[in-house]
Parts: C-alpha cells; sequence; structure tokens
C-alpha cells in the first residue's frame, strides 16, 4: 500500500479532524495564485526592454491568454478527472496538483528567461491549470465528508483559502520580482522559480496532513438525522447519474449567474471607482484589495450562515440582495458618497465568494458525500463559462455605451441593471431546485 | 502534543493570509486619505 493511496490516508481513531481545514487551506492558497496573476501583466509585457515595452516584448493581451487557458483547464480537468480525485484519494491528488501547479510556475521560469510565449502557454496555462483544477475539488470533497454537521462552514473554509490566494500571491509575487530586478531583467522569472518551491512546499504539507474519515466514522455525539430538511439527502447520487439530473443543471445555472454577475463588478472595479468617484488609479488599486478581502470573508461567512439558513435559503438571499445592492450602484454615485459605495460593492464581492463556497455543500445536500468532488468538478465548468459570459458582456455594453457618448460614470449603469435580471433568472433556477428523485440513489456503495 | 502540532499547521496557514490582508489593507489607505476627489 503506497502511503499515496486513499487507503493510507484513512485516519486512526482519535484523529481530530480540525488538521484538515488547514491543509486544505494551504493547497488552495498556493492555488488562489491565479486570482493575482494579473501582478505579472506589466513586467512580463517588458521583459525585454526592462524600463518599458520594446520591439519583440509581448503584448499584456499576450500575456493575459495564459490566465484565460490556465481557467479553461481548471474546468476541464476538475470536470473530467473527478472520478479520478474520488478513486485516488486526496493526498495523491495533491501531490499531483503540486507537480502541475508547482511544475507550470517552473515552465513559466523558463519561458519568461528564454522569451517563448508558447512554452508560458503550456506551462501556467496547460499544465498549471491542469494543476488547478485538481487542488480545487480534492480538498473540498475531503472537507464536505469531515465535517457532515457543518458542510457549508468546511467548503467555506477550503473555497476561503482560494480567494486569500490572491492576497498573498500578488504582493508576495510584486515583493519577489522587486528583489530580483536587476538593469537587464524584470525579476519575473526568478520570483515564479521562488514562488514555485515556495507554494510547493506549502502544498506538500496540505498533502502530508490530510486525512480521509474512516467510513463508518462521525463526529462525536452527532447522529444523521433521517429527515432534516427536505433538501437534505443521507442517500446518494453517482457522478455519472448526478449530472443528467434537473437538479444539476440547476444549480449549473445558480452558479454560472451568480459569478458572471460578481465578475461585472470585479472585473471594472477599478475603472468603475475611477470613472464614478475620480479617484487617483494608486486608490482604485486599494479597491481593488479591499474587494480581494470582502472576496475571501464572504466565502467563510455566507457559507458558514448556510449551515443555518438552508443553501437555497442563502442562494435567496444572494440572488435577492445582490439584485437590490446592484441597483443601488448608480444610486450611492449619485450621493457622492464614496464609503456608501465601498460597502455595497463589498456586501456584493462577498456574495459572489459566498456562491462559490456554499455550491459544494449545496452539492452535498442533494447528491450525497459518495462522489461529491466529482460532480463538484462537472458544475465547476459553470465557472468557466461565467469567466467567458461575464467580462464579455460587460466590456461589450460599456464598449457601446462609450460609444454612444454617455458621460464615463454613466456607462456602467447599464451592465449594472442588467447583472440585476440575471440574478434574479438565478433565484428562479434556485427556486426550482427539488430533492433529487430517489430511483437516482446508489444503493451500494463501492468507496 | 496533538495540541501543539495542530496550532503550527494553523499557524502555517493563516501567517500568510493575515500578511496578505495586512498588505491589501495598506494598498487600500489612500483610499481613505484623499481629502477631496482628485
Amino acid at each position: 500500500m503506497s502511503i499515496l493511496s486513499r487507503e493510507a490516508t484513512v485516519a486512526k481513531p482519535g484523529f481530530n479532524r480540525w488538521f484538515v481545514p488547514p491543509a486544505a487551506i494551504a493547497v488552495h492558497m498556493c492555488i488562489g495564485q491565479i486570482y493575482g496573476f494579473s501582478v505579472f501583466k506589466v513586467p512580463l509585457s517588458q521583459a525585454l526592454g526592462v524600463t518599458g515595452p520594446v520591439e519583440g516584448d509581448w503584448s499584456q493581451a499576450d500575456v493575459g491568454v495564459a490566465y484565460i487557458i490556465a481557467l479553461a483547464m481548471l474546468g476541464f480537468s476538475a470536470a473530467f478527472l473527478g472520478k479520478w480525485v474520488e478513486h485516488s484519494g486526496p493526498r495523491l491528488t495533491m501531490i499531483a496538483a503540486a507537480i502541475c501547479f508547482c511544475g507550470g510556475l517552473g515552465i513559466s521560469s523558463i519561458a519568461v528567461s528564454s522569451h517563448q510565449l508558447w512554452l508560458l502557454y503550456v506551462g501556467y496555462g496547460l499544465v498549471g491549470g491542469v494543476g488547478l483544477g485538481l487542488g480545487y475539488i480534492a480538498p473540498v470533497s475531503t472537507l464536505v465528508k469531515w465535517f457532515p454537521d457543518r458542510p457549508g462552514m468546511a467548503t467555506g473554509m477550503a473555497i476561503m483559502g482560494f480567494g486569500g490566494g490572491a492576497l498573498v500571491g500578488a504582493p508576495l509575487a510584486q515583493e519577489l520580482m522587486k528583489h530580483f530586478a536587476t538593469d537587464s531583467s524584470v525579476g519575473a522569472s526568478k520570483a515564479m522559480l521562488v514562488m514555485a518551491a515556495l507554494y510547493g512546499l506549502w502544498m506538500l504539507i496540505g498533502a502530508i496532513i490530510v486525512r480521509v474519515p474512516a467510513k463508518d466514522w462521525k463526529p462525536e455525539g452527532w447522529e444523521p438525522k433521517e429527515h432534516i430538511k427536505p433538501l437534505i439527502t443521507n442517500a446518494n447520487v453517482s457522478v455519472d447519474t448526478a449530472w443528467k439530473t434537473p437538479q444539476f443543471w440547476l444549480l449549473w445555472l445558480v452558479l454560472c449567474l451568480n459569478v458572471t454577475a460578481g465578475i461585472g463588478i470585479l472585473g471594472q472595479a477599478s475603472p468603475m471607482i475611477q470613472d464614478m468617484f475620480k479617484v487617483t488609479p494608486g486608490a482604485a488599486a486599494g479597491f481593488v484589495g479591499l474587494l480581494s478581502i470582502a472576496n475571501m470573508a464572504g466565502r467563510f461567512i455566507w457559507s458558514s450562515t448556510s449551515d443555518f439558513t438552508g443553501r437555497k435559503g442563502v442562494y435567496c438571499i444572494y440572488f435577492i440582495l445582490g439584485a437590490v445592492l446592484y441597483c443601488a450602484v448608480p444610486w450611492t454615485q449619485g450621493t457622492g458618497n464614496l464609503v456608501l459605495f465601498i460597502v455595497v460593492t463589498a456586501v456584493i464581492i462577498s456574495m459572489y465568494g459566498g456562491g462559490f463556497a456554499t455550491i459544494p455543500a449545496y452539492l452535498r445536500d442533494l447528491f450525497g458525500t459518495y462522489q461529491v468532488g466529482a460532480i463538484h468538478g462537472r458544475l465547476i465548468t459553470a465557472w468557466s463559462a461565467a469567466a467567458i459570459i461575464g467580462p464579455t458582456l460587460v466590456d461589450r455594453i460599456s464598449e457601446a455605451k462609450k460609444n454612444a457618448g454617455l458621460p464615463p460614470e454613466e456607462t456602467y449603469n447599464f451592465t449594472l441593471y442588467l447583472m440585476a435580471g440575471l440574478l434574479l433568472v438565478g433565484l428562479v433556477a434556485n427556486l426550482l431546485v427539488r430533492p433529487v428523485d430517489p430511483k437516482h440513489h446508489v444503493l451500494k456503495l463501492d468507496a | 502534543m496533538n495540541a501543539v502540532k495542530l496550532a503550527i499547521v494553523w499557524i502555517l496557514v493563516i501567517v500568510p493570509l493575515t500578511w496578505g490582508v495586512v498588505k491589501s489593507v495598506q494598498k487600500s489607505l489612500p483610499l481613505f486619505q484623499m481629502e477631496k476627489p482628485v
């Protein structure tokens, strides 16, 4: 029996389950670096010229393609490798995630030093993206199994780590590039190499610590109730069946619309506050930083709240309160109250993060814990779809409104109202979610 | 012993996250130090 196998990670009696959340957070915090990838855009677009772009330097758009490939690969790998993740267990998966993600950073380092754009796409995009997908789903499904009494809080903790990844990754990359920068180099190549080593170490620590509960383990003093709430099942549904149910596709829509709306604010946060409140670019960057904190905190707070309100209830809050707040953003601009604007947008982004963190617990409620990681993996494709739909919608509409001659501060209003509309469609999808038909339940579990 | 190990692994994740939050808050200070819109 290999130390990486699922069997080797089964916890012995007396194991403290609170060791598992930091293992999950460690992995998510590392792969969440992708949210901070944008800090490489400017340095990599002047890698040859160092002080400014010269002939032969990559454009920022060229560099940004690596990020898009990585996000697409996250969706693909989570969807297609989910079953393997469930079968292999979290340790082997986390090691594979570390090899891919950190290996991808290592390849990117070579790509930057040899100035090969295709190698950056292969390294950060393809290889690193597979690491993202594997690293995203494995810790979440493990935590859900350890915390059957508080699944929302459990998934919130792990996915909070992913949100925090940008808070750590962006300044870390900036500090390292500053440290390694010379007259002939922007320091990005060496920074990536050091980050690969640091992240590899953290992910390895996570893989060593992680355990899965024994088959019949349950928290001390906790008994699964037969009929707690109609939407929470003690039965299990396999991934191959789950994705053919209407519940799966309703949740797919719920996640996709929640993320699309969130990206509507997040993707244009910096220009929006500059146009609406005439703040400096430096202050706008600070606003983006505050939104990142709200994004991270929302993942834990809202998901934990869902243990009390129910998953359907908390998504109703995201969609109703979200729609109201989106419509309120133009009004805050009208009042000229910057703090009010910041508070409203921070609450919106906290619910965007909350949507990510609550979805695995929602899946667990409807489909059980049996293959929840694999089901979550397939649902992640909603994120990939939203990552394309959201920015495309926002960019096209803002562009059209600017071309129509609207003043800059008013070009965002239509997008914001549209996002509120999308949230109301999400609300309908959420309200349509019903318990899974018992005919889909797995009678005999093989793992 | 177990409690010490548990504390160490939590510190390993809390320290970098806290560092990230502090950096972000520092970065956001200019937002609240503006006397007038520029």
